[in-house]
């Protein structure tokens, strides 16, 4: 077959057709991609034969191997699906006050886009990518670049679409980035608060019959659900269940990794000044520690950066588009969410996780910190995620509605 | 070129086609300590390790062509780092003038190590930073033992689809005689 090239030559064809091709894929060529599309219609049936064959096997080979397992986290699952009934109620009603509330300040967030659920159905065939393979595809209305998060927090955005199945980088790549900020509350005698749920029942506001009549506080809608957490009662915030390993200061009311238990009663309704920007939103907030009621008043700060993969089971680092003076009140636990924003990937308003490091000085000699942030969503552990069937520069559907 | 086009690119390619559905559906979905092995990549090293460099080479750029138009990479991403596992294999079938069968499973885990390590480095060349890091520590004997783990299997299937046939050794009876 070779008798005809040298074993240089060959070598030297073939690298130079390599970088060729890399060359041509990288500027986004159309026969590239049309090729692309064709060989994904002529994988499905070796993909679906793979899929029919093997799936017997492993799951014989799982019911005989982890049988224990299974029945030990089935136990688990009802324990904790008894108790999310009980949250539920309260998620609901907070939803219903979160959208209240959107609604007068003509907001835009995630909430307002439709979304799809799909299924998780495989995973990146390689070792050095981070994709999941979800079962929807152009076929449902999926197209790439809509942002996928799961119940948690933002999972990643869409990268590629076949007809019936599409392929999601999480967040955790390196070739993934998104505008993120930063929610913290500050205070006048606190430098930093983390950024909670809006609550207070101050009299003095109007009554809405959308709001949670119950003074205790529902959990915030945009907050990660932690399932430890949410598996108790509403009023009562359990220290011990959600961690954050402290690696430079840390939030007030952030629980650390010391356990300790403590019951606090908190309620309250965002004071909200239509005319103000949402960045100054004031909030008024009365905490009842025990037998002792606090009253602060709050505004949200927001800082802006960018948000990027570091691979595998690395945290996310955010690096941050301004050196602001609220660089500074930056604290461990903050809440990380999606910036939006006309040319953003995602709508504002995904949570994404929270401040687990800061770093004061970075490499890049810039004074502006490099934070760490874990996710909210377990990415290893994906079953089902919802695709927002968003696209950059796309209004959201209620935005613009007169109140 | 009409050898080259006609002859084991047709037996490839259907190969490739059903490596890559398992690979994409058992080896994505099942990895071995958090690493999934590399079917495609192995298959590339087992044929160069036992034929030649050239068709380990051609081999494995084929493979990692129908791996890159599945998995989304750029086009000959891939192509690259398993001709170089291809290439290696070959490289080191050469060492040895009739291999026995043990050598050539560790000459497939070692080319399918290098093809491995050569992802991240490759990737880092077209603007991917990011994957050189000390994971590759695990990553790659791990999808090196993998490969030679598979060889039995991926060694005659090599042969077969690259058309190469195995050495035969004849005795001349004149030195029989001697």
């Amino acid at each position: 077959m070779f008798s005809s090239l040298s074993r240089r030559r060959v070598v030297a064809l073939l690298v130079l057709t390599c970088l060729l091709l890399i060359t041509l894929d990288r500027n986004d060529n159309p026969v590239i991609s049309r090729v692309r599309r064709v060989f994904a219609v002529a994988m499905e049936p070796f993909e679906t034969a793979a899929r029919v064959v093997s799936a017997p096997i492993f799951r014989a080979w799982n019911s005989f191997a982890r049988y224990d397992d299974l029945a030990r986290e089935n136990e688990r699952l009802r324990d904790q699906l008894e108790h999310q009934r009980g949250a539920e109620a309260s998620a609901i009603a907070n939803q219903l006050a979160l959208d209240n509330l959107l609604a007068l300040n003509r907001l835009a967030a995630a909430g307002n886009y439709p979304t799809l659920l799909s299924k998780v159905v495989g995973d990146a065939p390689g070792n050095f990518q981070n994709t999941v393979e979800i079962s929807l595809g152009s076929a449902d209305g999926v197209a790439v670049g809509m942002p996928v998060t799961d119940g948690a927090g933002l999972v990643g955005r869409i990268t590629k679409v076949k007809p019936s199945s599409s392929v999601v980088l999480l967040i955790t790549d390196p070739g993934y980035s998104v505008s993120a900020e930063v929610l913290m509350a500050s205070t006048g005698d606190q430098p930093t608060l983390p950024l909670v749920p809006p609550i207070s029942a101050d009299p003095a506001l109007p009554a809405d019959p959308a709001l949670p009549a119950d003074p205790a506080a529902p959990p915030d809608p945009a907050a990660p659900v932690d399932p430890a957490a949410a598996s108790d009662p509403p009023t009562t915030n359990d220290t011990s269940a959600a961690t954050v390993q402290a690696d430079g200061p840390l939030c007030p009311g952030v629980p650390t990794s010391t356990s300790t238990s403590s019951t606090t009663t908190t309620s309250s309704v965002p004071a909200i000044d239509p005319a103000a920007p949402p960045d100054s939103a004031t909030t008024t907030s009365t905490t009842t520690t025990a037998a002792t009621t606090t009253t602060t008043v709050a505004s949200v700060i927001r800082e802006t950066g960018t948000l990027s993969g570091q691979t595998g089971d690395k945290p996310l680092l955010l690096r941050f588009v301004k050196d602001t003076s609220g660089l500074m009140s930056l604290c461990v636990g903050a809440t990380v969410a999606t910036a939006g924003g006309s040319s953003s990937l995602a709508p504002q308003g995904i949570p994404i996780g929270r401040i687990t490091r800061i770093q004061t000085m970075n490499e890049s000699g810039s004074s502006a910190p490099l934070v760490e942030v874990t996710p909210n969503a377990k990415l290893s552990q994906l079953n089902f995620v919802a695709v927002i069937l968003f696209l950059p520069n796309q209004p959201a559907p209620n935005q613009g509605v007169s109140g | 070129m009409r050898n080259l086009l006609l002859g084991p690119i047709l037996r490839l390619i259907p190969v490739g086609l059903v490596l890559l559905g398992i690979q994409n559906q058992v080896m994505a979905n099942h990895p071995v300590f958090d690493v999934r092995l590399q079917l495609l990549l192995s298959m590339a090293a087992a044929t160069g390790a036992v034929s030649s460099a050239e068709h380990g080479a051609v081999c494995g750029f084929i493979l990692g062509m129908m791996f890159d138009l599945s998995s989304g990479q750029p086009l000959g991403q891939s192509a690259l780092a398993y001709g170089v596992a291809g290439l290696a294999g070959g490289y080191l079938h050469g060492l040895s003038a009739v291999p026995r069968w043990w050598m050539i499973g560790i000459f497939t885990g070692l080319a399918a190590a290098a093809g491995e390590a050569a992802t991240p480095v490759i990737m880092l060349l077209t603007g991917r930073d990011g994957w050189l890091n000390g994971g590759l520590v695990r990553i790659v004997p791990i999808v090196a033992l993998g490969a030679v783990a598979l060889s039995p299997l991926l060694c005659p299937l090599g042969r077969w689809s690259m058309r190469v046939r195995k050495p035969q050794w004849k005795v001349i009876p004149g030195d029989q005689a001697a």
